[in-house]
């Protein structure tokens, strides 16, 4: 025992202490990095010396830090943000298509009655070449919005197909991420240094991200190493090995579709198997609300209007000189494409006098096949198997489309109100606390100032030492 | 449990976006002033709205049509209210000359009068309401009647355009809203009219007014859903021509109807069975249908109540006779060649035929024995003709040949019958309009309210309900501050 151990204590204590408010320091940097979870110090009493009188303290030492982590908690939020990243993006694009079709701003029902009030208005004078016109006008203004709403759905599918392609390469890049990651935890051994804490909360920040874009199993192993996988048991993360997600065209859509690459040249579908997160919801709106959903409704909307209003013009006549029959209104597609292509056909959009008003040869100047094409605004067609008139086939697209949006916004509230909880759980234990951490770097002020003190105390027992011997 | 900082600002922030969000969308809903803007805020008002919106256009148009159906109307009432008022001065022009009280210079004068009130029927004929000729029937847009220099008057609408067309006035239901100059000016009664010119003064007489339709060999099928129905060959009158075709698809299937219109002297097929059924009019073997006034173009007739009616007048037959000397004559049909000599009297129709057939299709002519017909001689069988009949009366003034305008003066009744038959016509007309268009307004009137209702936003409920978040909001933005005041550094400082 010596005032030189004096010192040693002081030392010891004095870098504690500085440890520690380093430590505090850093936690309170990161007092809003996402994923970063708290550290504490965890102080020990230095191995005891032994001395005249038996075993004395000999100051502290840091046997290393307390990292607050439940990875059970964070592996129900990665869950959580599973579905609700799925939801989010379902809002985002289904808000997009109700754009897109709000009859406010589309006028597609608006312009099919309008389109059959013009024929109403021909059947009141059918000779007449204004309001011969005018309907020619109104079959544009139809014919073009349909036309516009199928262009901007496709548009629309197109960057969904796009978003697909980038979502894979963001999965592959999170997935080698964390095979690095791994890879680095493995190597440090352990996760009591703040090295390795700082991977661990990377690689936790990643998983969430990945369980965001889609659903992933995940589990740790005893090296601390992470395994990732499909829900269908496809590897994507093994050690320090991660496995590729591609995208292959679809020869009969023209769209991607996403395959699991096993590194030999072999390939796996998963396009109908991811069950949910970002990824899902992507393909289900290009494929499922969109392909199969609205552009296709859209399309067999446009199919009956034309072969409805053509079956009937084609056996009108015109009231050229001489007259003719047989003659379409729209023109008809020479693909199964109706909405992409609809347009007047190139007799009527030359001379309004092709268009037949007139059921008789004789007649010319009739008005009864004008009045039968009128009548199909109020007559019950098949379309797309459902029997309806045209305008309530809209307004029943525009109830679904608000439906599936609300449905969606009511979802992610919710989603989002689950996951302010977990995180609330998470922040708890995780979380740093400012109040908290200025009382630990007084706490630690305190320790370090007094032991400041104890050197001057040893400094002067050893001048007051030195005197003696003077 | 333990409260972060970094816990507590982003639970602020979802408050305030929470808030900011419900905020801005009150604010949106009382800057339009609707509570519903998008399907998702609420999709079965946004369908609804959507529906009734294409509803109320659809009767706007409605309201459209009834008004012209109404304008057209109004248009023929002063039509034939001046109409009867110069008919009546025709006819006290006529029973003046019949009785024989008329100088010359009178005649002139009348003459001149009857040329007058011809010019203004053309007038009135060739009214024009907006770019429409209201006469035109379906041929709208060139004036229907010409005047000729010698008073007679041209009808130029083509046969298959002198019906009136219909539009709709209410949803599935149609209403003839012009009346043809072929309805107005003209009536499907056979007349017989003589050349005032003419010699012969003493009585002729036509002594059937319902043509005779000869079913033979060659025009008694009818082809239904591809299978042909054969009529009994023999002379029938509209009404039992209709009731042997009933007869006949009735033996087929049960539930067919089929009525003549002796005004239009049309035929009317109604299906009233379960099925559709096709009347194949382009068929060649549907010898039938030019009979029936049907033109070539097959009729689908929907169940439970469809129809199909003659395109054509099936009646519109004439005849000009000719007489040879003072006992024969020669005919022709339709302006055709004519006939070559038939004797007067000797048979029973126009013809000289002793039964009706396909060519005189049951018209005879007698002429009293008490005066002499002369060769060159001529009398028309043709439509009633209102122009004609004062063409005719015009005609007797200059040849001062009172019998014809005696004949003439019984004509001008029937001329009064037409005139009161389209104005009855277009009176119930105006009626139906005006009961249509209270109706049209109602539903109108409601649908604007259900949209209103659906749609339309509560301005002071959500005045009252902005100002409660705006203080939500603004309570939010004191908790900040407030929170930023009790953290541990504000102490430390």
């Amino acid at each position: 025992m010596s005032i030189a151990s004096i010192l040693n204590i002081a030392r010891s204590a004095m870098f504690a202490q500085q440890a520690s408010i380093q430590i505090s320091s850093n936690n309170i940097a990161n007092a809003n990095t996402e994923g970063y979870c708290r550290l504490d110090p965890d102080l020990r009493e230095a191995p005891l010396v032994p001395t005249d009188y038996g075993l004395l303290g000999n100051g502290v030492e840091i046997a290393g830090f307390v990292r607050y982590f439940d990875r059970f908690l964070e592996a129900s939020i990665a869950s959580r943000n599973t579905n609700l990243q799925q939801q989010k993006t379902e809002v985002t694009y289904f808000e997009r298509i109700e754009s897109i079709l709000n009859e406010d701003s589309s006028q597609l029902a608006a312009n099919i009655t309008a389109f059959f009030n013009s024929w109403q208005e021909l059947s009141a004078d059918p000779t007449n070449l204004a309001r011969r016109s005018s309907l020619a006008t109104q079959g544009e203004n139809l014919a073009r919005t349909i036309k516009n709403l199928y262009s901007e759905l496709t548009g629309l599918q197109r960057e969904l197909n796009l978003k697909v392609q980038e979502e894979v390469k963001e999965i592959n890049r999170l997935t080698a991420s964390i095979a690095d990651l791994n890879q680095k935890i493995v190597a440090l051994g352990t996760s009591s240094t703040t090295e390795a804490s700082d991977y661990l909360n990377q690689r936790a920040k990643l998983l969430k991200e990945l369980s965001g874009n889609m659903k992933v199993i995940s589990f740790e192993d005893e090296t601390g190493s992470l395994t990732v996988m499909t829900e269908g048991g496809r590897s994507l993360v093994d050690r320090n090995r991660s496995w590729e997600l591609k995208t292959e065209q679809n020869s009969s859509t023209g769209f991607s579709n996403v395959v699991w690459d096993d590194g030999k040249g072999e390939t796996t579908d998963l396009t109908g198997s991811i069950s949910s997160g970002e990824l899902k919801a992507l393909i289900d709106m290009r494929d499922k609300y969109l392909g199969d959903g609205f552009i296709t409704d859209l399309n067999n909307l446009a199919r009956v209007i034309v072969t409805e209003v053509n079956s009937i013009h084609s056996e009108g006549y015109s009231l050229t000189n001489p007259a003719v029959t047989n003659i379409a209104f729209f023109s008809e597609p020479t693909s199964g494409n109706y909405a992409s292509s609809m347009a007047l056909s190139i007799e009527v959009s030359t001379d309004v006098r092709y268009i037949a008003a007139a059921s008789s040869a004789d007649d010319t100047s009739g008005n009864d096949n004008a009045l039968r094409i009128a009548s199909l605004i109020d007559k019950d067609l098949t379309i797309g198997g459902e029997t309806t008139r045209l305008t309530t086939y809209v307004s029943t697209m525009m109830s679904e489309i608000g439906d599936l949006t609300q449905n969606a916004q009511t979802m992610t509230a919710h989603q989002e109100s689950a996951m302010k909880i977990m995180e609330q759980q998470r922040e708890s234990l995780s979380g740093v606390s400012i109040d908290e951490e200025l009382t630990k770097l007084m706490k630690y002020q305190y320790a370090y100032q007094a032991a400041a003190r104890l050197i001057t105390i040893a400094d002067e027992m050893f001048q007051d030492l030195l005197e003696v011997a003077r | 449990m333990r409260i972060t900082d970094r816990f507590k600002y982003d639970l602020f922030l979802y408050q305030f976006n929470t808030v900011k969000s419900r905020l801005d969308h009150v604010q949106e809903q009382i800057a339009s002033q609707k509570k519903v803007n998008r399907p998702s805020d609420d999709p079965v008002a946004f369908s609804t709205y959507v529906s009734l919106t294409s509803e109320s256009l659809l009767y706007d148009q409605l309201e459209k049509n009834i008004q012209r159906v109404t304008t057209f109307g109004r248009v023929y009432e002063t039509c034939f209210s001046t109409m009867n008022d110069i008919l009546a001065d025709a006819k006290e022009v006529a029973i003046n000359h019949a009785s024989g009280s008329m100088d010359s210079a009178l005649r002139e004068t009348a003459v001149t009068q009857i040329e007058s009130i011809i010019e203004q029927l053309v007038t009135l004929g060739n009214t024009v309401v907006g770019d429409t000729y209201v006469f035109g029937g379906k041929q709208s847009t060139s004036a229907p009647f010409r005047l000729n220099p010698d008073y007679s008057v041209d009808f130029l609408v083509d046969a298959g355009s002198e019906a009136a067309n219909k539009i709709y006035v209410d949803r599935g239901s149609t209403a003839q809203y012009n009346i043809s100059g072929k309805e107005a000016f003209y009536d499907r009664v056979k007349t017989l009219y003589a050349n005032p010119a003419n010699t012969y003064a003493g009585e002729v007489s036509l002594n059937t007014t319902d043509l005779a339709l000869v079913v033979d060999a060659t025009n008694n099928t009818i082809y239904r859903n591809g299978t042909a129905i054969t009529l009994t060959q023999g002379t029938y009158t509209g009404a039992t021509l209709a009731s042997e075709i009933q007869a006949r698809l009735t033996e087929v299937e049960e539930g067919h109807i089929v009525a003549y219109d002796a005004s239009t002297r049309k035929f009317t097929i109604a299906n009233n069975t379960a099925n559709e059924v096709t009347l194949d009019w382009s068929d060649p073997g549907s010898t039938a249908g030019q009979m029936l006034g049907f033109n070539a173009v097959d009729s689908t007739l929907a169940a439970n109540g469809g129809r199909d009616t003659s395109d054509l007048d099936t009646g519109a037959t004439s005849f000009t006779v000719r007489m040879l000397d003072k006992d024969s004559y020669e005919y022709s049909v339709n302006g055709g060649a004519f006939s070559g000599p038939v004797d007067i009297n000797s048979g029973v129709y126009i013809d000289g035929s002793t039964q009706a057939n396909a060519t005189n299709r049951g018209i005879k002519i007698t002429f009293s024995a008490t005066e002499d017909l002369t060769a060159g001689d001529t009398f028309e069988i043709k439509d009633y003709s209102i122009f004609d009949m004062l063409k005719d009366i015009r005609d007797a003034l200059i040849n001062n040949n009172t019998t014809w305008s005696k004949d003439n003066i019984a004509q001008i009744g029937l001329t009064s019958d037409i005139i009161n038959r389209s104005t009855a016509k277009v009176g119930v007309n105006l009626q139906t309009m005006n009961t249509l268009t209270e109706a049209n307004n109602a539903r109108q009137q409601r649908t604007s309210k259900i949209i209103s209702d659906t749609i339309n936003a509560d301005l002071a409920q959500l005045a009252v309900e902005y100002n409660s978040l705006s203080t939500v909001y603004q309570s939010l933005m004191y908790s900040v501050a407030k929170m930023q005041e009790i953290g541990l550094l504000n102490y430390l400082r």
